[in-house]
């Protein structure tokens, strides 16, 4: 028989470590033809933060996303990160880009500034490539001529480093309280299943998920870690274990052919991905991380469908098909005395 | 002597090399269970005789009310013909939840029983139809009922210098299949089951054949349960003894994939699934095997 449930799960997550510090890096240089190129010290492991990075840094310095080559990866060119996770590399290197576009781009405006025989930038604005006035558009000059002019007539090359780390606040000692990450990331997911209690098969018809990452600066890059998340969540809710075997020692899956994960199969086809974009005030312009927990709350949204669908409460991940086939005889036993 | 790699390029050339090789030789088609045997080292030292090639051994047809399907036919193929479809639908069901559809591409009938695992997808629906394997070796050829082909484990009754060619039964629309694994793609079977139902005009089973794999040593037809059903209808009372009877039919083991208990729940429930199936009477849909 097929039975039908929906549970749902909530979560929040700290992002932005605070207990010791957290530093990210940016080396920003401008070149004469207006390109820029970001040095970073995150590292885009597949979730598309060198999209992010330059976004923004051409959001500060007013260019074009294609204008901007980000340098990553490699430790003898690019400043020190602590690494990739923890959500942290939108938030921290993201600040740390953002503090550094701008030191960036103040140089360049002082440069327009004086090339405009301005007393100072205040009323500059800079946008797609170009500086103007912001009351009078048609006094304008690009990018290019103003690192130009900053590098060849003022010697002022445009460079600019800086870095971010969260201030550090050290938990008291004996409560073990305090402010041990900056800020936190919020989500609930609501997911529907169909229990098949003749294999003890829980199918995933649906999930919703819905997520306070802040502001999203890449709405494409959110839905593919939340997606990635989600499923990830749905293997560890479902099907990953390590089976170790009791007499020999050793594990006796050590192989993707012995140890499931989720085929494309066992996703839900209806997926609702959305977010509430709440800006976080610290974060670069409003943004937080989303990645990590992505898949934290779909495990037991999973298990209390389960319970919602059948009464079987799961208690050790993950749900296979054989213990809630076994935990679903168990309660009709129960149930009949 | 290591491994030796030759390409036949007919079926009589195949069986000379198969003659000439003997016991060192090892017959080749998809390659998807020979490959990853070879990688994990767990294949002795042999002189592959390759017969992927062969547009011979790739065939699915009809003859005197027979289905005839070459040894070298892909299960994709097999999940794309409408012959299977329309008229047994349990092999074709098989095709549909065999691994994934990469490997669908190169895995074939003729390697999938030849392989001779426990937990083979297209051999309970031969079994439920009754198929037989027609076996060619240099000096001629043998029918072997498919009930005869299976003798352990991997293991086979073909003798050194024997090639299947074809695998033939007499179809029946009233066939069903199902499976289940451990996900929805790309799961070895921890039980499948196939039933072929013969049905009178008033609904009687007329006649009724179940074969069930990865609860025994080889697939197995599940004689018991088949005798509880025959000659009566597909109601819940008959049902429930045919659940009970199969439990004697099967003896499965513990294994990575599930625990016999599972297994024995499994098979009795899904044997419920399949018979009913085959009748077109419509359980609860969905679940596994769908
Ligand atoms: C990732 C993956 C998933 C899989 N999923 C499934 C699944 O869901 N269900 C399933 O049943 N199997 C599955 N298999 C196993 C395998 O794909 C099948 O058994 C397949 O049908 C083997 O066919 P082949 O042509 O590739 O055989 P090969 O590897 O070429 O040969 C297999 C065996 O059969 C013998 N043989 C081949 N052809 C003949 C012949 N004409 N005459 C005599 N002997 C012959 C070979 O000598 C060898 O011993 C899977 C394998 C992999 C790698």
């Amino acid at each position: 028989m097929i039975k039908k449930g929906t549970g749902m799960a909530c979560m929040f997550y700290p992002n932005g470590s605070t207990g010791k510090a957290n530093p990210a890096g940016a080396f920003i240089k401008i070149n004469h033809d207006g390109t820029a190129v970001l040095n970073i010290g995150a590292t885009d492991i597949g979730q598309g933060s060198n999209t992010c990075m330059a976004q923004i840094a051409a959001q500060e310095m007013g260019l074009k996303l294609s204008q901007v080559r980000v340098v990553t990866g490699d430790t003898e060119l690019t400043p020190y990160d602590a690494g990739t996770g923890a959500c942290r590399v939108t938030y921290i290197a993201g600040n740390a880009v953002q503090k550094t576009a701008r030191k960036a781009k103040r140089l360049l405006l002082d440069a327009a500034a004086r090339k405009m025989g301005l007393i100072h930038s205040g009323q500059l604005v800079i946008e797609e490539g170009e500086i103007f006035l912001r009351y009078w558009p048609a006094k304008r000059m690009t990018i290019a001529e103003a690192a130009t002019y900053s590098e060849r007539i003022l010697g002022q090359p445009i460079i600019a480093v800086d870095s971010y780390s969260p201030a550090t606040m050290p938990l008291e000692e004996e409560s073990g309280q305090g402010m041990p990450f900056e800020v936190s990331i919020y989500a609930t997911q609501i997911a529907e299943v169909e229990v098949d209690t003749d294999t003890g098969e829980v199918k995933v018809t649906k999930l919703v998920a819905v997520h306070d990452c802040g502001k999203m600066l890449n709405p494409m890059l959110v839905e593919g870690q939340i997606e990635g998340g989600v499923v990830t969540g749905i293997g560890y809710g479902l099907y990953e274990q390590i089976i170790e075997d009791p007499v020999e020692g050793g594990i006796r899956n050590p192989s993707l052919a012995t140890y499931q994960i989720p085929t494309s199969l066992d996703v839900p086809e209806d997926m609702v991905i959305d977010c509430v974009e709440i800006p976080e005030e610290k974060g670069p312009y409003g943004a937080k991380g989303v990645s990590e927990p992505t898949c934290n709350p779909t495990a037991p949204a999973i298990i209390n469908a389960i319970y919602n669908a059948t009464g079987v409460r799961i208690r050790d991940l993950p749900a296979t098909r054989e213990k809630v086939l076994f935990a679903l005889r168990e309660l009709e036993r129960k149930e009949e005395g | 002597m290591g491994y030796q790699f030759i390409t036949a390029d007919s079926v009589p050339h195949a069986l000379e090399l198969l003659e000439r090789y003997g016991r060192d030789a090892r017959v080749i088609c998809g390659g998807t269970d020979l490959m990853v045997r070879l990688h994990l080292k767990r294949l002795p030292e042999c002189v592959f005789i390759n017969i992927r090639n062969l547009e011979e051994l790739r065939y699915i047809r009809e003859e005197d009310g027979m289905v005839c399907i070459g040894a070298g036919t892909t299960l994709s193929t097999l999940e794309n013909s409408l012959l299977l479809l329309g008229k047994a639908p349990a092999l074709f069901q098989a095709a549909q939840v065999f691994a994934d559809p990469n490997v669908r591409h190169s895995a074939t009938v003729g390697g999938n029983i030849g392989n001779a695992s426990p937990s083979a997808d297209s051999a309970p629906p031969l079994l439920a139809f009754d198929g037989q394997v027609v076996v060619a070796r240099k000096d001629g050829r043998r029918l072997l009922p498919i009930r005869e082909f299976f003798t352990g484990v991997g293991r086979t009754a073909l003798e050194p210098g024997e090639l299947v060619t074809e695998v033939r039964f007499k179809p029946n629309p009233d066939s069903a299949f199902v499976k289940v694994g451990l996900r929805n793609a790309m799961a070895i079977s921890v039980v499948n089951i196939a039933a072929s139902v013969d049905l009178a005009q008033d609904g009687t089973m007329k006649d009724v054949r179940i074969a069930v794999g990865a609860v025994a040593p080889t697939p197995v037809r599940a004689v018991c349960a088949e005798n509880c059903l025959r000659g009566r209808r597909p109601e819940e009372a008959v049902i429930r003894q045919a659940m009970d009877a199969i439990q004697t039919d099967i003896k499965p083991i513990t294994d990575v994939r599930a625990s016999e208990r599972y297994r024995r729940i499994v098979a009795e429930n899904m044997m419920r699934r399949v018979v009913l199936k085959a009748c077109r009477i419509c359980e609860n849909e969905g679940g596994a095997g769908r």
